[in-house]
């Protein structure tokens, strides 16, 4: 399994989370809203490209609004390697972080 | 959200596009767009453009670039490939190819022989330690009518006067020439005429290689001489004979000191022997003696301290010389001329003692440059016109090769490659053909170099960057038709290069070709016609039948009038008379002016010494009053001829028995006689006013003018007459008319040379039209037998194909006749008597060159002419 940066793990999660609705600007916001980062263009589409090359996320050309120009959006989504990488992430931590102690697990919304 | 869109800075998105690939640029530049119409709605324009050009710099990331290559292309796979399509096309084209390596071979072959001479010539001197610190002083001299003449000569007293007198100057040496000598040991003897005397240091300031013997002590004892390697051998068969005699003109020994190797041929200096200069005497006569500051009959050299600046030490030495003489008013001004200039640039100067310096022309060697780079130029035009015609042929392949995604760029490539491959090849044959025939052609351009290694290491790095050049120059043109070619029509083999355009390239080529074609025979003509007219112009004096004789003067002026009496008594001696130069030698000059005016009025005036019956002898004619005579006594002292420009330069109306004062000599002379104007030396000068004198030295040089006749047994009444008078001393003779042919030898070379090329060019030139020709033809062999079968004649398929070159002729002489008549009356102001360019000229070139190029083409549109029409258009 490839290696998957902090950032990269992120942007994935944030594509798997926007669904039909994955492209540079939507990513972008949920960053910033959720995950307190706010990423440049650059580097977001930089992580996106990376990704798309190790197989974990495909994309596919959506339609065009004004507001861009007339220029198409790019859509991401997982594909079952980005979904793999995912949880085998979330494994990782689950595994290290139960072994620490008084660390607070606990899940709120 | 705000319907209408605000624009972001467009600098910004120029920028991003000039880095970012096509891929990408459209899907970031959506992004940012987006970005911007909601910063611009939460931030205002102003901060919404500012992020938005920072968003585009941070953007100047890897992923984004522009890649180089779209496919990834493996570069030795395609250069196998290339070189693989390059044979098969040469194999294919096996005429054409030939054609090509033909032309490219003469091309370069020529190139490459130039470029050893002109390095040869530029090479001259400067194999001397630190010549750029050595310098030779000449000395020119202005008469009052502004005449100015420069000699390479310099006075004797300068070396030794001025030596610790200028801080700069490390050395100076004298060099007096020998003129003829006999040199002899032990029975073996050779008159020399190659030799100097030489002050001690002159070997140190001019460090030839010495065999043996010391550069600093060789030269100091009276007596002594330094030899080279070959004339050791030639009188002592022994390689180092240090220590052993030769005897000087049969009177003084000297001992050899040192050896030299044998002198490099590309030195100036050209010399067999150095004797001590202590050793020198003044001849008995002469009016100066070695302390003379006027006297110009001497070479100086000089070696300056390093990075001093010549030209303050040429205005010290000027200084000098005026305080030297503060009451003359047209001094002597001396003039430093560095090592490495003085072969090439010492054309306007003459050598007042006409001794073996070697002197180059810098014109000349400009001209065979020029040529050879035209030479060059139509082998390149060549490859470039037969590679755009061929280009139809493979029309189909390039077409191919474009649909599976060649680019323009590897498409000009392969040509490139074709190209370079056909030039380094035939540069490879070329260097080959040169080491062939380098014997033949030095031969036949009188070279006296053979280039070695350091010659051969300096040429290749500039015959690699020609062929590139050439090579790349010539394939580029056609290259780019390829790369621009439409790959439809060229697929459906509709594709047309005959386009009615006369300013098509491959129309521009030929007519460059026929131009420089047409000025390169222009050039021949006119060479050839001006070395006539030197040769044929009334000279006023005849050299037929005429014998110089040399001997030593200390021989001449004990047997001369003994020699003189014996001879004219055979029935085949017309007569006989002696001089102190020959005719064609630069003749020395001195000063004159009318009795009554003072020194200031010196006027310059060449002059020579000659004995009774001189011009008689010469064939020259008297223009009024008499020749000289021993009927008159005074003669010797007191009489003096003039050709008729002195008298002119003189302003006399009735010359004969006019006094003046010539050379600062003994009294006034009165004018005897006055001689029409012959030409005493080369027709390059101009005629000057001439004096003529009866002798004060002994005089070197006999003539004597025979009946027409044998002139074997005229050389046989010479010798026996001289062997019965002397005991064993060689007599050493020459036909005048014969030597004289030598006057212009340097223009013949150049002549020959620049015909040589002029037949190689159109050659050339012929040889790639007969190959566009060729392909023209087969292209169009299917409209000539539909022609045939509607009716036309062999002549008018003739004329449709050749009418265009005979056009491109026209225009050619058009376009290049004033260039071509402004550069040959440039060469032809080299000569004081020179040919006006006849009208003719032009359209001879231009009708002669129509002829050959017919010549070249006929025989291939008449056998495509004449065959039966059925067949042609049968094929298919």
């Amino acid at each position: 399994m490839a290696k998957l940066g902090a950032f990269e793990e992120l942007v994935l999660l944030s594509v798997g989370c926007l669904g039909d609705g994955a492209y540079g600007v939507a990513i972008k916001e949920l960053l910033r809203k959720k995950c307190k980062r706010n990423p440049s263009v650059g580097a977001l589409h930089s992580a996106l490209y990376r990704l798309e090359d190790k197989g974990m996320l495909k994309s596919w050309e959506g339609g065009a609004t004004s507001a861009r120009g007339g220029r198409r959006k790019k859509f991401y989504m997982l594909t079952a390697y980005g979904i793999k990488a995912l949880e085998e992430a979330h494994q990782i931590r689950a595994v290290l972080s139960k072994n620490v102690p008084g660390l607070n697990l606990a899940f709120n919304e | 959200m705000n319907r209408q869109v605000p624009k972001p800075p467009g600098i910004a998105e120029a920028l991003l596009r000039w880095f970012c690939s096509e891929e990408v640029v459209e899907t970031l530049l959506g992004d940012l767009y987006e970005l911007h119409g909601k910063r611009t709605a939460a931030l205002g324009k102003w901060r919404a453009d500012i992020y938005f050009f920072m968003e585009v710099v941070d953007l100047f990331r890897p992923f984004a670039w522009k890649k180089k290559h779209n496919l990834i292309t493996n570069y030795r796979m395609l250069f196998k490939l290339s070189l693989k399509i390059a044979r098969r096309h040469f194999l294919k084209q096996k005429k054409f190819t030939l054609i090509n390596i033909f032309g490219l071979t003469l091309g370069l072959s020529s190139f490459l022989l130039i470029l050893f001479y002109v390095n040869h010539e530029l090479s001259f001197d400067r194999f001397h330690v630190n010549s750029d610190q050595v310098f030779r002083v000449n000395c020119s001299f202005q008469d009052n009518a502004g005449n100015v003449t420069t000699l390479v000569n310099s006075p004797p007293a300068l070396a030794p006067g001025i030596r610790g007198r200028f801080p700069e100057l490390e050395k100076i040496s004298r060099l007096r020439y020998t003129q003829n000598c006999l040199l002899s040991n032990e029975g073996v003897h050779f008159y020399e005429d190659r030799g100097y005397y030489a002050d001690s240091v002159f070997l140190e300031i001019l460090q030839f290689e010495l065999l043996s013997g010391s550069p600093t002590t060789a030269l100091v004892q009276p007596n002594s001489v330094v030899i080279t390697e070959d004339m050791a051998l030639k009188y002592f068969d022994d390689p180092a004979p240090l220590g052993e005699t030769l005897l000087l003109n049969n009177t003084i020994s000297l001992e050899v000191t040192g050896i030299l190797a044998n002198l490099p041929a590309n030195s100036h200096l050209n010399f067999d022997f150095l004797i001590s200069f202590p050793t020198y005497i003044v001849p008995e006569g002469y009016a100066s003696d070695l302390s003379s500051w006027g006297w110009l009959g001497f070479l100086t050299y000089v070696k300056l301290q390093p990075n001093t600046d010549p030209e303050q030490f040429e205005a010290g030495l000027a200084n000098y010389f005026e305080e030297l003489n503060p009451d003359d008013p047209s001094p002597i001004r001396p003039i430093v001329q560095n090592m490495s200039d003085i072969y090439l640039g010492s054309v306007d100067m003459t050598d007042d003692l006409a001794s073996h310096i070697r002197s180059g022309n810098r014109f000349s060697m400009k001209a065979l440059m020029i040529v050879a780079i035209l030479v060059l130029l139509i082998a390149g035009f060549n490859f470039s016109n037969l590679s755009q015609a061929l280009s139809v042929n493979r029309s189909k392949s390039t077409g191919i090769r474009k649909v599976l995604g060649a680019d323009g760029k590897s498409i000009v490539f392969q040509l490139v490659i074709e190209s370079l491959l056909l030039t380094f090849f035939s540069l490879l044959l070329s260097i080959g053909f040169v080491y062939l025939v380098f014997p033949f052609v030095s031969r036949f351009a009188n070279w006296e170099f053979y280039p070695g290694l350091i010659e051969i290491q300096k040429v290749v790095p500039v015959m690699i960057a020609a062929g590139i050049f050439i090579g790349i120059l010539s394939s580029f043109y056609p290259a780019l038709g390829f790369a621009k070619m439409n790959v439809v029509k060229s697929l459906k083999g509709t594709l047309k290069t005959e386009t009615r355009s006369p300013l098509q390239f491959k129309n521009v080529l030929l007519t460059l070709q026929f131009a420089i074609s047409i000025s390169l025979i222009c050039a021949s003509l006119i060479i050839f016609k001006q070395i006539n007219y030197l040769r044929n112009t009334d000279t006023g004096y005849t050299s037929e039948n005429v014998v110089v004789i040399k001997t030593l003067p200390e021989d001449m002026s004990r047997f001369y009038k003994l020699y003189k009496d014996r001879l004219v008594q055979h029935s085949s001696v017309l007569q006989v008379s002696r001089s102190e130069r020959v005719i064609g030698d630069p003749w020395p000059f001195s000063v004159i002016r009318n009795v009554d005016e003072g020194p200031e009025m010196n006027k310059r005036i060449f002059f020579n010494q000659v004995d009774y019956d001189y011009f008689t002898t010469m064939g020259v004619l008297m223009d009024s009053g008499r020749s000289f005579s021993k009927e008159y006594m005074n003669d010797s002292t007191q009489a003096i001829i003039v050709n008729q420009k002195a008298v002119g330069l003189l302003e006399l109306e009735n010359p004969i028995g006019e006094q003046v004062h010539f050379f600062e000599l003994d009294g006034p002379r009165t004018i005897v006689g006055v001689v029409e104007d012959f030409n005493y030396t080369s027709l390059h000068q101009e005629l000057g006013p001439a004096a003529i004198i009866l002798p004060f030295i002994d005089l070197e040089y006999m003539y004597v003018r025979f009946h027409p006749g044998n002139p074997k047994n005229q050389i046989a009444i010479l010798e026996d007459t001289w062997q019965q008078l002397t005991t064993g001393t060689p007599l050493e003779w020459k036909f005048m008319d014969a030597d004289l042919e030598s006057l212009y030898h340097s223009e013949e070379k150049l002549s020959s040379m620049i015909q040589a090329f002029s037949i190689l060019a159109i050659l050339l030139a012929c040889l790639g039209l007969y190959g566009i020709v060729a392909f023209m033809v087969s292209k169009r062999i299917k409209e000539v037998g539909i022609r045939k079968v509607l009716g036309a004649s062999v002549f008018s398929l003739y004329s449709l194909f050749i009418k265009t070159y005979i056009y491109q002729i026209m225009v050619a002489t058009v376009v290049t006749l004033p260039l071509t008549h402004h550069l040959l009356n440039g060469w032809l102001e080299n000569f004081a008597y020179h040919i006006r360019i006849p009208w003719w000229v032009y359209p001879t070139a231009a009708l002669l060159l129509t002829l050959i190029t017919l010549a070249a083409i006929t025989f291939q549109i008449l056998n495509a002419a004449r065959v039966n029409p059925s067949r042609l258009i049968r094929q298919e």
